[in-house]
Order: structure tokens, then C-alpha cells, then sequence
């Protein structure tokens, strides 16, 4: 194996409406950031390569696993974690929904979810429960069995319905 | 790959702000794809979808959604995973990559070559994927593709696509098919003409061709008809089938029946004839049975084909009942053939996989079948769906074979099944599924091949050619393919079609549906035979097993299932297909195979896909059946898609 070099890229950010600039090692991963350099913890890492969807972020309005993106890949880019999302009162219906249905135990996973769903909902997802199992078919849960979890993101589909 | 340090670059540089990479070009006749285009883009590009459906199809199969809003078409490319699916389709579509250096400027390499072993590819280390270029879907031709992952978005244990090109006259003059995960690398296992000796064909063909034409001739005729007519329309097909059929059978019909006769006749040749003696679909049948149950079978076949006669009483569920007993054993290869489906459905599926097959088959049948099927059941499917149809033709099939028994009974079924709504026969189905099945196996084929009453008697012919053949087996395999794609096919693409076809009442039609057309004809005499086939293979099973697949396709399966069911739910069946395991739809396969070209001739795909797997050196058998029934089911697929002129992706 090559010598992996350990270099600093200076980072240009936008996360969570806020430009953030910071000088990150080049292989810094997106989570790592988010987590250790800007104290956003609500992204959670679980497996660390791709699998569990915990660590999913909105990286300019799509859903990425932030464990499998670097900090500088981030670069110029916009954006958005659980606790922007909470903030700024974009999931508040479907986080009441989470609570309401039983979408979360150990709430590990949540941030992940809610992320996910975010995206669902924010493509005019529908209440239709194949489509919500096939958008969050990319994260694991252990607690809810996801029951709680398609029912509430199905709920929240058709209030946001109307 | 390097989170978990598999992969330590000395250096990386970050390609994701070359806008200009991210972009899909239209050219007369390709695609222009930017190595910078996301899975997420090529699962929902209009563009991808019209110009190289195949490419959307696979690229939903990729991780999930979080996965494809990052993966690129060049990334994986480049990565080079042997599990991974754009790596499959570019080589099936013969898509040619575009790799460039500052030094050497760009150079292309047919995507055949541009995967060289495990994460390997013929890259030099100065240079970068760019554009790929992928020929679009012309007319005539159609695209096919299945993989088997524990879960969805998992890597696939196998996986195939297929690209199949069909002449003027409906022929299949053209198959480009490769394999995944079963190699270092995207494997191409085709890339001209079907084999020669088709298995199936040959047994068909043989006959189909014909040499047997005649039972082919006959069915062929009503085949080739029908296949017209299919196509025309399908969707009337169902008129077609039902002519077709009706020609078969009643083209044939007359002829048919006495083709199926003849089958018998034919058959009689052989064993079958004795069957055949039957009703000629009997004949098929216990050519079917014959043969392929082999014995058994035979017996069973017989049965069915004798049930034909039998069958009649088959009709019912004597049949069932018998048959299943009886059958069983014919069934068992029966079984296999109506796949066994039917039945066990799943469970069959499974274990079936003959059974399946059978079940595939009947699942479509039967399962479903019942509802349709019932009529088909079958028909058994195959036939059976076909057949419903048909049998309204069948009627006069069965008047006519009907009695030929198997067709009878499947007509029965049919007919009946019909009446009872076949499914009514769901219990038929059920049984017959089971038992069934395997008649229908046979039965079915005959059914099918009966079934379509006259179409099937075609099949019948065909089975009973084949049987002669029996070749029966040969022709069973085939035969039994033949039904199964029937139906499969006419389910699985059917499906919609199925529905469609269903409704067509078409029995056949439906079934058909897409396939249709192309199952009219084959129907029968994919369904003739095929069924056959099953049974015949039922041994082969196993492999038909794969049929089962059907199941898995959603379409295979479900497709089948449903459009037998589509009375039904076709789902229904189709769901316990697929969440059966793969093995279960590996039963299924059956439905696979049959499709019948231009020409007539059946063509028992997972016959072809056993031809183009086999001399693969494989750790595991299991990956090996797999692959097998992957391969089925994207062929037929493939070819249903040409046939329905739906290869567009429209």
C-alpha cells in the first residue's frame, strides 16, 4: 500500500443554513465532521460503510450515507442534519408521528430515518406503503421492527397531503 | 472499500465537480452516458427509461436510495465488482466505455473487455472513465434481466441479462446474454444465435421445426398465426390465441385436435401416443408425462395426457385427485412441469422445482390459476392461461382435444375452469395445481397445449411432437418450458399483458399477453409443450425449479402467478413466489421457457439458459442453478419484450 498522505484541505460549507469554513485532514469523513469539528451528534454512525443509514445527512437535497463522504467532498455543498431539520421545524409533524406511532426505541436510528423520510416527503412521496419501504429500505433498525416507523412516515405523507 | 481499509489510494482526487461528466446524451442509436451520472438519474431518467430500459431496471437494484443518490455509472465501471449490476448490463447491451488519458488522449473498449478479472478492468492507471455509450433498444428487439439477493439491495448471488433481436418475421435471430456474480467478471454467455440443438428447440423444433412440425405444423401454424395474431394483438391476442389456439386448435383444430391427435398421432408415436391416443394433447400429455416424468411421468403424463383423456375426467378433479396421485408421480415430473408449480406454489416452487416448474406453471395456472388458470391450471398454466383463453377456443378444443384429454382436462380446467373460472377450480388448481400440475405438467402442456385446446393441442403437438421427440423429454423440457414461458411468460410479462390477457379471456391470450403473442403460438405450443417439457424436464426440474423464478421476477413469478391469477391476485401467487426463496422461484422457472418464435417452434428458455450455463465452472451447484434460472428468466423476458414490441421500454 501507497503512503497515505496527510494533507489539509480547507472546507467551505453550508450545514444546516450556517457557512461553515473549516481546515479538515483530506480524509476526514463527513460524519467525523459533522460530529467531532462542528458538535452536530445527532448524526450517528453505526456501521461505518454504507449499510445502516444512520449517519444520513441531505447533502444538496438527496440523502447520503455522511460515512461515506469526505468533509472535502463537501465542499461548496449544502448541508442539512437532523438537528437543522429539527430546528427549523421541517420534520416536526413527521417527528410527532415517529413519537405518536412507535417509530423509535433506542432512537440509534431515528436521525437516519428521519432524514430519509425527509427526502420521501420532500419528493411528494405517497402514502403508500411499498414506496416508504422501498425509500428507507436502506436503513436498519433493531427496536421497532419498522412497523411504527412506515406508519408514521405514512401518516405524515397524507397530512402533508392534505 | 476504504472505510474498511480494503482500499488505501496514495493518492485521491475528486471527479464530482466535472459537471460536464453528469450529463446523458440521445444519438440515433445510443445513449451517451457522462461517468458522473448517478444510479439515482439512470432509475428515473425519461430518456434512460425509452432509449435503454434495461439500464433502468438494473439501476434500481443498486444498495438503496442513499446508495444511488452517490454511486456513478464510471464509478462502477471502474470499480469493477463482479456482483455489480451496471458492469452486466453494459456488457449485455454492448455498450463500448470511453477512457481517457492527458498523454493518449481517449480510446474506447467494448465493455466486454474493459472488465478483465476482480476489480480489475482494462483501465490503464493514467486514465479515466468518461462516457459510455450504449446502444438503445431497436425494434424487434427486447431486453430481459433477474437476480437473486438475499435481500433487496444486497449484492446478488446471480444475476443475468439478456438482449434478444428478433427478425421480421418474429424469429429470434440474435440473443446477447451475460451472467453476474458467477465469474471474476460480467460473463458473457451469448452473443449470436440461439443453440442449435435448442433443447428445446430441438425437442421442439425437431418437431416444432419441422421435422415435428407436424404437431408443430399444426401448431405452428396456429403458432405462427398465432404468434401473428399475438402480436397483432395481443392484446386481442386473445382473438389471435384464441385463433391460434383455436387455429391450433382449431387450425389445428381440426387439424388440431386431430392435430393434437396427431400430437398423439404423432406422439402416438411414441408413448405418447398412446396418450395421444387420446386426445392427441393426452398424447402430449403422456408425452409429457412420458417422457418427460419419464415414467412416471408417464404415468402421470400419462395421465394427464392420458387424463387427457383421462382427463376429462380430469377435468377434473378426478384429475386432481388422481393426478395428484397419479399424477404425482407424473406429476412429480408433472409437476415439475406445471411446475409445479403451481402449487406448492411455493412450495412447490421449491421443491418442486419440478413440482414447481410445475407449480411455476402453475402458479401461474394454478396458482392463480385458479382463477384463471383455473382454466388453464391447467393448462396449467401455461396452457392453461393460454388456454383459458383458448379455451374459449377451447372449447372447441376440447371438444375436440379435449377430450384429447389432457387438454381436456385442462380444458377442462379450462374449459371449466373456465368454467370455474378455472380457479374454481382452484381447486383444481389447488389440486391440480398439485396434481395438476403435474397433469398439468403434463396436462397442463397438454393442457396448456390442450388447453389452448386447440392451441395447445399445437402444443399438445408439439408435446406429442416431441413427445415423439421425446423426446419427450427433449420435448418435454422444452415442452415443459414451452408451457411454462408460456405462461410464465405470458405471465410474466404478461403480467400486465396477463391481466390483459386474462381478461382477454383470452386465456391464452393473456397469458400471452406480451409474451403473449409469442405464447399464443407458443402457448401452445410452448404451452403444448412446455409443458411437456416441465414434465419432462420437471426432471429437469430442478432447474425449472428455476422456473420458479418466475417467481421472482416479480414478473417471472408474480408475472406468471399473476396473470393466471390475474384473476386472481395474481399476486398472490406471485408474492409467495418471490418471498419464497429464490428456490422457490427457481421452481417456478418453468414458466421461463416457453416462447415461441415466428416460426412456431417453442423455445424452452431455461432449456437455452441450462445449454449457457452449464459449462460454467462454478464453486457451488447452487450458484450454478441460480445463475441458471436468472438466465431463463431474462431470456424469456427478453424475448416477451420483443415479441409484445415492448422491447422499447415503453
Amino acid at each position: 500500500m501507497a503512503e497515505v498522505a496527510v494533507e489539509a484541505v480547507t472546507v467551505r460549507v453550508r450545514v444546516n443554513g450556517r457557512d461553515v469554513v473549516e481546515t479538515v485532514a483530506a480524509r476526514l469523513g463527513l460524519a467525523d465532521f459533522l460530529r467531532e469539528r462542528l458538535g452536530l451528534t445527532g448524526t450517528h454512525l453505526g456501521c461505518e460503510h454504507g449499510v445502516c443509514g444512520a449517519c444520513s445527512v441531505l447533502m444538496d437535497g438527496v440523502s447520503v450515507r455522511a460515512c461515506l463522504v469526505f468533509a472535502a467532498q463537501a465542499h461548496g455543498r449544502e448541508v442539512w442534519t437532523v438537528e437543522g431539520l429539527h430546528d427549523t421545524g421541517r420534520i416536526a409533524d413527521l417527528q410527532d408521528a415517529f413519537a405518536r406511532n412507535h417509530g423509535l426505541q433506542c432512537g440509534y436510528c431515528t436521525p437516519g430515518f428521519l432524514v430519509a423520510a425527509a427526502e420521501y416527503l420532500d419528493e411528494g412521496g405517497a402514502p403508500d406503503e411499498d414506496a416508504i419501504r422501498e425509500a428507507l429500505s436502506g436503513n436498519i433498525c433493531r427496536c421497532t421492527g419498522y412497523q411504527g416507523i412506515i406508519a408514521a412516515v405514512a401518516e405524515t405523507a397524507r397530512a402533508r397531503r392534505g | 472499500m476504504m472505510n474498511l481499509r480494503l482500499a488505501r489510494p496514495g493518492a485521491l482526487i475528486d471527479i464530482d465537480r466535472m459537471d460536464g461528466l453528469a450529463r446523458v446524451f440521445e444519438d440515433v442509436d445510443s445513449l451517451i452516458i457522462g461517468a458522473l451520472v448517478r444510479h439515482r438519474r439512470l432509475e428515473r431518467d425519461p430518456l434512460v427509461a425509452r432509449r435503454t430500459p434495461l439500464l433502468r431496471e438494473v439501476a434500481r437494484h443498486i444498495g438503496h436510495v442513499g446508495i444511488r443518490n452517490r454511486g456513478t455509472l464510471g464509478g462502477t465501471l471502474a470499480h469493477a465488482d463482479p456482483a455489480a449490476e451496471l458492469p452486466l448490463a453494459m456488457v449485455t447491451l454492448n455498450a463500448t466505455v470511453h477512457a481517457e488519458s492527458l498523454d493518449r488522449g481517449r480510446r474506447t473498449i467494448p465493455a466486454a473487455d474493459f472488465f478483465t478479472s476482480l476489480y480489475t478492468t482494462a483501465l490503464a492507471e493514467d486514465e479515466l472513465v468518461t462516457w459510455v455509450r450504449v446502444p438503445t433498444m431497436p425494434p424487434r428487439a427486447g431486453w430481459g434481466f433477474a437476480e437473486f439477493a438475499r435481500r433487496p439491495g444486497d449484492f446478488a448471488m446471480a444475476g443475468a441479462a439478456a438482449v434478444i433481436h428478433l427478425d421480421e418475421s418474429g424469429a429470434v435471430v440474435h440473443v446477447r446474454a451475460a451472467l453476474m456474480s458467477i465469474a471474476d467478471r460480467p460473463l458473457l454467455v451469448a452473443d449470436g444465435p440461439l443453440p442449435h440443438p435448442i433443447p428445446a428447440l430441438s425437442s421442439h423444433p425437431p418437431a416444432g421445426e419441422r421435422g415435428v412440425a407436424s404437431p408443430h405444423a399444426a401448431s405452428p401454424l396456429p403458432g405462427e398465426k398465432v404468434t401473428p395474431p399475438h402480436r397483432g394483438g395481443e392484446g386481442e391476442g386473445v382473438s389471435p390465441d384464441p385463433a391460434s389456439p383455436l387455429p391450433g386448435g382449431g387450425g389445428p383444430g381440426a387439424p388440431a385436435h386431430p392435430a393434437s391427435p396427431l400430437p398423439g398421432g404423432e406422439g402416438g408415436g411414441i408413448p405418447a401416443h398412446p396418450l395421444s391416443p387420446f386426445p392427441g394433447g393426452g398424447v402430449a400429455s403422456p408425452r409429457l408425462g412420458g417422457e418427460g416424468a419419464g415414467a412416471p411421468a408417464h404415468p402421470a403424463s400419462p395421465l394427464p395426457g392420458g387424463e387427457g383423456d383421462g382427463a376429462s375426467p380430469h377435468t377434473v378433479p378426478s384429475l386432481s385427485a388422481e393426478q395428484g396421485a397419479s399424477r404425482p408421480p407424473g406429476e412429480g415430473v408433472a409437476s415439475p412441469l406445471p411446475g409445479g408449480e403451481g402449487d406448492g406454489a411455493p412450495a412447490h416452487s421449491l421443491s418442486p422445482l419440478p413440482g414447481e416448474g410445475a407449480a411455476s406453471t402453475l402458479p401461474g395456472g394454478e396458482g392463480d390459476g385458479a382463477p384463471a388458470h383455473s382454466p388453464s391450471p391447467l393448462p396449467g398454466e401455461g396452457a392453461a392461461s393460454m388456454l383459458p383463453e383458448g379455451e374459449g377456443g377451447r372449447a372447441s378444443p376440447y371438444p375436440a382435444s379435449p377430450l384429447p384429454g389432457g387438454e381436456v382436462a385442462s380444458p377442462r380446467p379450462g374449459g371449466e375452469g373456465d368454467g370455474g373460472s378455472p380457479h374454481t377450480v382452484p381447486s383444481l388448481s389447488a389440486e391440480q395445481g398439485a396434481s395438476r400440475l403435474p397433469g398439468e405438467g403434463v396436462a397442463s402442456p397438454l393442457p396448456g397445449g390442450g388447453g389452448s385446446g386447440a392451441p395447445v393441442h399445437p402444443a399438445s403437438s408439439l408435446p406429442g411432437d416431441e413427445g415423439d421427440g421425446a423426446s419427450p423429454h427433449p420435448l418435454s423440457p422444452l415442452p415443459g418450458e414451452g408451457a411454462a414461458s408460456t405462461l410464465p411468460g405470458g405471465e410474466g410479462l404478461g403480467v400486465s399483458p396477463d391481466p390483459a390477457s386474462h381478461l382477454s379471456g383470452e386465456g391464452v391470450a393473456s397469458t400471452l399477453p406480451e409474451g403473449v403473442s409469442s405464447h399464443p403460438a407458443s402457448p401452445l405450443r410452448g404451452g403444448g409443450v412446455a409443458l411437456p417439457r416441465l414434465g419432462g424436464e420437471g426432471g429437469g426440474a430442478s432447474a425449472h425449479s428455476l422456473s420458479p423464478r418466475t417467481g421472482d421476477g416479480e414478473q417471472g413469478v408474480s408475472a406468471q402467478p399473476r396473470s393466471p391469477r390475474s384473476g386472481d391476485g395474481g399476486q398472490g401467487v406471485s408474492p409467495q413466489a418471490r418471498r419464497s426463496l429464490p428456490a422457490e422461484q427457481g421452481g417456478r422457472a418453468r414458466p421461463l421457457a416457453v416462447g415461441v418464435d415466428a416460426d412456431g417452434a417453442g423455445v424452452a428458455w431455461d432449456e437455452v439458459a441450462a445449454v449457457w450455463t452449464d459449462g460454467i465452472a462454478v464453486e457451488d451447484g447452487y450458484t450454478r442453478h441460480l445463475a441458471r434460472v436468472a438466465l431463463g428468466r431474462a431470456l424469456r423476458d427478453a424475448y416477451l419484450r420483443a415479441v409484445s414490441g415492448r422491447g422499447m421500454g415503453g
